[in-house]
């Protein structure tokens, strides 16, 4: 009964050896995380928008200070990024981290804390934001006094899971947990380095180069390994397929490792940063995207023979419309990064369509399969009502494919007019009709939320039972009968 | 290979140092030994906009600032106050503070940025201007729906600037910029408050070192060299001086060459 490398080994919540009886998954930490995730993504589709209402110049909120049109736009991305991602991926953490180990967290009752001190935590930031206590740096507008709580927060989660790690007895560790242990240690460095050393200690150019990394290892070494550690664990065990290479995973991962943390310049080419580091930058991103496109093969191998499994599971139909979406953004990066493509297209729409589709197109899309699958899992209920998230799948899918072609579109557009010298305002009557566009999508992507939310509470308050499904014999290695993913 | 100690050592802990000299300290290193000009430095060179601020509001500005006189201690009050309400409103999402070092709109290459936001100094962005008390953290804005703001001093008048600020379609009829009422102490847009004088301060500010420092002040503040082989060649065009030698004599300094930038 041990995992290979492509196979993980996945014990079942409560485990019995030598007579006693350990609770391995503390479901309801896990359960609340994912409730906490979906009620701050909610109010983050709301906030923005919101501020796409701004652009067409309809301001329901005119006059307001607290919902200045600046604010929400603040609120919008750091709600994304600490209220529903970093929630999902504690929720996720709490499922996937003990059953792989085997060891259970540190302690429940600091799980317990950890998400009541956290959502504190977002929900005083998101008031510093909106009273004006803004801090300017991107993706950490939070409050410069909430940076030292943020800092507290994520060295509990770290030692709550990474606890779990260090006493797994196993004699290899599983893919999923290679990139956890790394995000572990670099979600912290990420964190200090961008939030602290620009605002005290390097100013201007210096710390836009630091920002520049920042930006980038936020997405890069937090949330990409937690959501390429969530699908190597995910998608085995929905297909019920080995993962096809452990090398690529290895390449893939080891890849990840040593040139991500190297791009963040790109966020300021042209700058008046130093062009080597420009240059290093522009390099750098042209091999991380390489690599990653490598794992995206090997997720696209491990479904040969098993793409008919899409029409049962919606979770793995998140999953591989996430993964699509991944390799599109990661064929978008690797020549929207040169010097020349960033001549027309930086500062323009085109990097919000971007960043929209790997934040939401990309992780928030992994996020809803892993809600998808384990909702019913962790409440005992089952779902209310395919439709609804059949419906929910479909908006997002659809609402995003606009917002990523739309944006791009106008993003070109308004890259070519600024470059022609035309007048200002000419660009911004030209961007009113993507604008629209992106609001209509905007529209899609709130639906399809409430679709979701309303199909959560009303599964819950069901009474219709949720049966399990057993796993025997389809790792036979690896799986113990009754154990389910 | 895969074990929790070689991942977290040499992924984790090495691969993120690695790349943070490469990419954090290399870069700094550039600057070491350049002090920050300070907040007091700054305030030598009040632009004279802030005259006219105490002189056309001495009510407001006697309120905010505890004084009628536009004194150096006002206008690091007012520059901190307008750095704070830019930050906090995220002006800087909207609007960036970098001429990148495109350009040169000559037929060849494809750029903009000089040619539209320099037009007068042709000069890009250098690291000396963001190396100051003001620029904790840098604010060069990734995105530009509006104008880039970083030469904004002396291109539109005070009065310009608080009835954009008031609503700014009165001033730019498609802007999509919401309007700042709250910088304002009436309900006309007639008395602008702490912040609505800070941020005027503040846009007043931004690249007043190019239009307004008499050569000799300006030469007497820290200036960063790089070494140019660096950089893609560019040769700035020589700009025709007026009929009494001073490149700007022909331009109103109320701001009235209102020119869509």
């Amino acid at each position: 009964m041990t995992q290979t490398a492509t196979t993980p080994l996945i014990r079942p919540t409560v485990v019995t050896s030598r007579g006693e009886t350990r609770v391995l998954v503390d479901t309801t930490s896990a359960k609340l995380h994912f409730i906490a995730a979906v009620a701050w993504i909610g109010v983050g589709i709301v906030a923005g928008l919101l501020y796409s209402f701004v652009f067409l110049r309809l301001y329901p909120h005119e006059g307001i200070e607290v919902l200045s049109a600046g604010r929400i736009r603040m609120m919008h991305t750091n709600l994304m990024a600490y209220g529903f991602l970093t929630n999902a991926f504690i929720g996720m953490l709490h499922w996937v981290v003990p059953r792989l180990t085997g060891e259970p967290v540190l302690s429940h009752a600091l799980s317990k804390l950890i998400w009541i001190a956290w959502n504190a935590i977002v929900a005083a930031a998101m008031w510093g934001i909106l009273t004006g206590q803004a801090q300017a740096i991107e993706w950490g507008e939070t409050p410069f006094w909430s940076d030292h709580l943020v800092v507290v927060g994520v060295a509990l989660v770290v030692i709550n899971f990474t606890w779990s790690i260090i006493r797994s007895r196993e004699k290899s560790m599983y893919v999923t947990l290679w990139y956890f242990t790394a995000a572990f240690v670099w979600t912290p460095l990420v964190y200090i380095m961008g939030n602290y050393l620009p605002q005290t200690l390097v100013p201007g150019t210096g710390g836009a180069a630091l920002v520049g990394l920042y930006i980038h290892d936020l997405v890069g070494l937090f949330v990409t390994p937690m959501g390429w550690g969530l699908m190597y664990f995910f998608v085995p065990v929905i297909s019920r397929k080995p993962i096809y290479s452990h090398a690529i995973s290895l390449v893939g991962f080891w890849g990840l490792a040593f040139f991500y943390p190297l791009n963040g310049v790109h966020h300021f080419l042209w700058s008046p940063i130093p062009m080597f580091a420009q240059y290093g930058a522009v390099i750098s991103t042209i091999a991380v995207e390489i690599v990653v496109t490598t794992v995206v093969i090997n997720f696209v191998l491990t479904m040969r023979g098993e793409w008919y499994r899409l029409r049962e599971s919606i979770a793995l139909r998140w999953f591989m419309v996430g993964m699509t979406c991944y390799f599109i953004t990661c064929f978008q990066c690797a020549f929207q990064t040169t010097l020349t493509m960033q001549k027309v297209i930086h500062f323009t729409d085109w990097v919000v369509g971007h960043s929209h589709l790997v934040m939401f197109g990309v992780f928030s899309f992994w996020i809803a399969g892993v809600i998808e699958h384990l909702w019913p899992k962790l409440t005992g209920r089952e779902w209310w009502s395919r439709r609804l998230n059949l419906w929910h799948f479909w908006l997002w899918t659809l609402g995003v494919a606009l917002m990523f072609t739309d944006l791009t579109i106008i993003g070109v557009v308004q890259g070519l007019l600024w470059d022609s010298l035309r007048p200002w305002e000419e660009s911004i009557r030209y961007s009113e009709i993507g604008w629209f566009f992106r609001m209509i999508s905007g529209w899609m992507i709130l639906v399809g939320f409430v679709c979701l939310a309303v199909n959560m509470l009303m599964s819950f308050v069901s009474r219709q039972d949720h049966v399990d499904t057993v796993y025997a014999g389809q790792f036979p290695e690896a799986a113990p009968t009754g154990v389910n993913g | 290979m895969e074990r929790f100690n070689f991942i977290f050592i040499v992924a984790g802990i090495l691969f993120f140092t690695l790349a943070f000299v490469i990419m954090g300290a290399l870069p700094l290193a550039q600057y070491q030994g350049i002090d920050v000009v300070s907040m007091d430095q700054i305030a030598t060179n009040i632009p004279y906009q802030f005259d006219e601020l105490a002189r056309d509001y001495p009510e407001a500005f006697e309120k905010a600032f505890g004084t009628t006189e536009p004194t150096a201690e006002a206008f690091k009050e007012a520059l901190e106050a307008g750095r704070q309400a830019y930050i906090a409103e995220a002006c800087w999402h909207c609007h960036t503070q970098q001429i990148r070092r495109i350009d040169p709109n000559d037929g060849t290459e494809v750029g903009h940025d000089v040619s539209r936001w320099a037009p007068d100094t042709r000069l890009e962005s250098e690291a000396d201007e963001y190396h100051n008390a003001m620029n904790y953290p840098h604010l060069f804005g990734t995105r530009r729906v509006g104008p880039d703001l970083i030469r904004s001093s002396g291109r539109h008048s005070n009065d310009w600037h608080l009835a954009h600020l008031w609503n700014p379609r009165e001033t730019s009829p498609y802007s999509v910029m919401p309007p700042y009422t709250w910088f304002f102490d009436d309900d006309q847009g007639k008395v602008p408050n702490a912040r609505g004088l800070g941020m005027v301060t503040y846009l007043q500010w931004l690249g007043s070192w190019h239009t307004q420092f008499a050569p000799s002040e300006y030469e007497d503040l820290p200036r960063i060299h790089f070494d140019e082989s660096w950089y893609p060649p560019y040769v700035p065009p020589e700009v025709q001086p007026g009929e009494d030698g001073d490149p700007y004599a022909e331009e109103d300094p109320y701001g009235s060459s209102e020119e869509d930038y």
